[in-house]
């Protein structure tokens, strides 16, 4: 049998290979996980056409019905994705608000880089170009 | 008995649903990617390959943060599709394998793995972006899903996804029912949707993992999951997954043969597909 030792014989992380080339990481944290509970709970909800239309409606009684507090109220009604991500929200939660809040995955990414949507796929689209299918 | 036939690691991504479901096979952009599946869809039909185990992570659509398993098995004859926020996906409803779906949890928790048994479970594109690629339509191939919990602290361990692996391997080789089953573990390859760094990827890591996952699964079983994230982005952290698939392989004690493997960078994320079939 194949065993797991057999697997082993190099367990240096080094080996892995080299670290990407990223300016920050968001870690994954209990902290940030109970912070952002309420919030991820709302972000989710709006995947639903109903809780969509209530949001458009009224964002506030929206967020309210949910007990954010006045601080994640205003991160959602300003649109500060940066911050959300920073206070705990999960990218797979902000991804269902997508509509609610007005913007698509590419666009809410060209916000985080500081770029125009445009601009944002252009560079994505460039950098892709040196990497041809490999099968 | 059931067969254990091979294993299937499978980017997943609503993008990959997106350009199935438009039409796009045949876009010059995205052919290979599609012949690609063809062609492991071709080697399940002539192995003759039924049921699928498919390891995946929900993306809060069944499951949600008020009780987000770390692992659940769906052990339904039937999983509904989960309208993700677009609207259900014009599918019939995945059909399921009951029977070893129960021998699996038996077994899993004979050998100290203690999934949330589902006996309902609606399945989201973890599962559904790669199924109708590998599976004609009435949908030929039969699905047990395993969801696994990659976006909430604390995850597993890759070493205990390796583990996983290993008891689900045992378990379908000891089943009394007749199938013929491939492993699909699915999720990654690079990527990051957050932060300045949103649209991170890394072909050069994603290349490595695929020949470290075939070669030397044991790194990969060791690695942390800062060690992921930190080459891959945050969101890559999910590729510890596909060391389910390999552990199946590899409790089995035989040798494999690559069948196909691909690789690709696109817009927000490396996809990456490799089929490996066990000698018999």
């Amino acid at each position: 049998m194949e065993s797991f030792i057999d697997h082993c014989g190099n367990a240096d992380p080094q080996s892995l290979g080299p670290l990407g080339q990223l300016t920050h990481l968001r870690t994954l944290t209990a902290e940030r996980a109970r912070r952002a509970y309420r919030l991820n709970c709302f972000l989710v909800s709006l995947r639903l056409p109903a809780n969509r239309l209530a949001f458009q409606q009224d964002e506030h009684a929206s967020m309210s019905a949910f007990g954010l507090t006045g601080q994640e109220c205003a991160m959602v009604s300003s649109r500060a994705y940066a911050k959300m991500m920073d206070y705990g929200a999960s990218p797979v939660a902000l991804g269902k608000a997508g509509v609610a809040l007005g913007a698509t995955l590419v666009e809410r990414g060209a916000a985080e880089c500081g770029l125009a949507p445009e601009e944002f796929i252009a560079r994505k689209k460039t950098t892709s170009k040196e990497f041809q299918w490999r099968s | 008995m059931a067969v254990l036939i091979g294993g299937i690691g499978s980017s997943h991504a609503p993008s990959i649903a997106h350009a199935y479901d438009q039409g796009y096979q045949e876009r010059d952009e995205w052919r290979p990617f599609f012949d690609s599946y063809a062609r492991v869809a071709d080697w399940l039909c002539e192995s003759r390959v039924d049921t699928v185990v498919v390891i995946y992570n929900d993306h809060l659509n069944h499951f949600h943060f008020n009780a987000y398993p770390t692992f659940a098995l769906g052990v339904a004859e039937t999983f509904d599709i989960c309208d993700e926020g677009a609207g259900r996906r014009d599918f019939p409803i995945v059909r399921g394998h009951a029977e070893l779906a129960w021998h699996l949890a038996e077994q899993l928790l004979n050998q100290e793995f203690d999934p949330t048994i589902c006996q309902e479970m609606q399945v989201d594109h973890g599962v559904m972006s790669v199924l109708p690629l590998l599976s004609a339509l009435p949908w030929r191939l039969r699905v047990v899903p395993l969801h696994v919990n990659v976006l909430r602290e604390p995850l597993p361990l890759p070493l205990r996804l390796w583990r996983l692996g290993q008891c689900i391997g045992r378990a379908i080789e000891n089943c009394p029912e007749e199938a013929r089953v491939a492993v699909v573990s699915t999720g990654g390859l690079s990527h990051q949707l957050q932060g300045q760094d949103f649209g991170f990827t890394n072909p050069a890591w994603d290349m490595r993992f695929l020949d470290l996952l075939v070669g030397n699964p044991g790194l990969l079983a060791q690695a942390t999951h800062h060690d992921y994230m930190a080459r891959g982005g945050v969101e890559s952290v999910e590729m510890m997954l596909w060391l389910a698939m390999r552990g199946a392989l590899a409790q089995s004690g035989r040798d494999f043969r690559e069948i196909k493997r691909f690789y690709q960078r696109s817009l927000l994320t490396g996809y990456g597909l490799l089929a490996l079939e066990l000698f018999p």
